[in-house]
């Protein structure tokens, strides 16, 4: 027995790959052929074919207990669908708008600083020349007292020779 | 997380542990068991704000973990699945990694649409909902423009609204999306015009439910189907990795019913008549032309992947006219390059990479 029992292990080991490589093979015929194929189709179309007229005989049996029905609901959240989108599209155009402003703020408030800064620059020029137009006024007030001066001292030179 | 329910034929399972083939039949038995009785982790659990809703659309924000001033990433996941995808868990989440690496990321929940929604088209849902959501992004970033991924669908979307509506977009990327669905692999099979008839499949004015997709992805790889119950089974001896496997089977298990006009549309336009490569595709009269994308771009298509072969999304690549667009081609799978371990240690870097140059107007290295 403890010789064979091994044998017999990979006998059904072997058996195993063979039936799943022949189940491999018999899947790929069957999925390929033809017969399948239109099977599978009549099957797609008969599913979807039934549960449309159940869902339709639903729908009339509840309209006519005058309770609203699927069909109902699926208008009004339909309705509800619609106004969100309209919505979000006014949301789109409000914000494109708002990106707008935000821009043209930004242009204006750059256009502010930079007319402050222009303000501050011509202020600083004034100042420079104030300041220069300062220096040579006190440049020209000793110029004008001098000669005076010379003037009282000749006088005085004259006065004390008479 | 709690660990499952005690196995009440497991000690029938060791008698045929002697016999190789029985006990892979055995393990796949006690799969099934945890699959049922173990409990599904929490997922989408990054702290995050909503700072936008439209209809069942929701933007959330997940703030930067420092301020560099990067650019906003927009990340958009399927229409048929549950956003919380890109951050399924804390230490491999998409978002979470995103916003660690610095960039302001958003992510486009589209919710649960109900009967009310039912005619919302590709048009409402890319020019309306999305192209919203990437104005407003943009907005509460204070940036003029935002880098676009799209996941899947998503990435069939993110293309078309690339090619619509560039102003808004720094660059994009997709990760998995097909745009030439006559290279789309079984999928398309399942749903030829010979086979479905969009028209009686997708009634006007109906969803189309959870129920009648599941088993359409499930028929994708039937044996995967069977066979990763033995991988559960593995997983159950280790907590976290049963956790893991248990949150990517919670979306798996958690598709999203979709709206019949959309599914109607895509579906005919996409798969019935490959209109999206062949530049047939209207959306409120805008035809979606891929040769009009100028956007930088970075297209990620995974070789592995048989819901969205890599050769449905590569010829987004080939019609782009980005000057700067760049390929990748992971040897991953479908979901495992954002979920698994590929998406911390390759991908998420990749795309931190990506995004960081296209924030700075680098232009794309030169090619070896």
């Amino acid at each position: 027995m403890s010789d064979t029992s091994p044998d017999l292990s990979k006998l059904s080991g072997e058996l195993y790959r063979q039936w799943e490589k022949g189940m491999a093979q018999w899947w790929d015929q069957v999925l390929e052929s033809p017969a399948f194929l239109s099977g599978m189709g009549q099957s797609l179309s008969g599913q979807a074919q039934a549960r449309a007229n159940y869902e339709q005989a639903v729908d009339q049996t509840l309209e006519q207990l005058h309770i609203p029905s699927r069909k109902d609901f699926i208008r009004l959240t339909r309705v509800a669908t619609m106004l969100e989108d309209k919505l979000l599209s006014l949301e789109d155009k409000l914000l494109a708008v708002s990106d707008q402003l935000a821009a043209q703020e930004r242009e204006t408030l750059l256009a502010r600083v930079d007319a402050a800064e222009a303000r501050i620059e011509a202020r600083e020029q004034l100042a420079a020349l104030q300041a220069r137009l300062d220096a040579l006024e006190g440049k020209a007030a000793p110029a004008a007292t001098e000669p005076a001066e010379q003037k009282g001292r000749a006088r005085r030179g004259k006065e004390e020779s008479a | 997380m709690s660990t499952p329910l005690v196995d009440p034929f497991a000690p029938f399972g060791a008698l045929l542990s002697g016999f190789e083939g029985l006990y892979e039949l055995e393990r796949i038995r006690r799969g099934m068991f945890v699959h049922a009785t173990a409990p599904r982790p929490d997922v989408g659990v990054t702290p995050h704000v909503i700072v936008h809703e439209q209809d069942k659309l929701k933007l959330r924000y997940y703030a930067p973990k420092r301020d560099e001033g990067l650019p906003p990433v927009v990340l958009v996941p399927s229409l048929i699945n549950r956003a919380y995808i890109l951050d399924l868990e804390a230490d491999r989440s998409m978002v979470a990694s995103l916003a660690g690496m610095n960039h302001p990321v958003y992510l486009v929940d589209w919710g649960e649409p109900g009967p009310e929604d039912a005619d919302e088209d590709v048009a409402y849902v890319v020019l309306e909902l999305l192209d919203r959501a990437v104005r407003r992004a943009c907005r509460h970033a204070r940036a003029p423009k935002a880098a676009v991924f799209g996941y899947c669908m998503g990435g069939t979307l993110v293309a078309m609204y690339a090619a619509l509506r560039p102003e808004r977009l720094l660059g994009f990327t997709t990760l998995n999306a097909p745009v030439h669905f006559a290279e789309a692999g079984r999928f398309r099979e399942f749903v030829s015009p010979d086979v479905v008839n969009v028209d009686e499949v997708f009634p006007a004015g109906t969803l189309v439910p959870t129920w009648l997709m599941k088993p359409v992805f499930q028929m994708l790889d039937p044996m995967g189907s069977f066979t990763k119950y033995a991988a559960i089974e593995e997983a159950a001896a280790d907590p976290k990795k049963l956790s893991r496997t248990m949150a990517r089977e919670r979306w798996l298990e958690e598709h999203v019913p979709c709206a019949s006009a959309f599914c109607r549309e895509f579906v005919r336009h996409a798969y019935q008549e490959d209109a999206l490569i062949a530049g047939r595709w209207s959306l409120n009269g805008e035809t979606v032309r891929l040769e009009d994308i100028r956007s930088p771009a970075l297209i990620v298509v995974c070789k592995r992947d048989f819901i969205a072969p890599s050769r449905s999304g590569l010829p987004l690549f080939e019609r782009i006219q980005s000057a700067d667009k760049e390929l990748v081609e992971p040897d991953a799978g479908h979901i495992g390059v954002v979920v698994g371990a590929t998406g911390p240690r390759y991908f998420f870097p990749l795309l931190d990479r990506w995004l960081r140059r296209i924030a700075k107007g680098e232009p794309q290295a030169p090619k070896e």
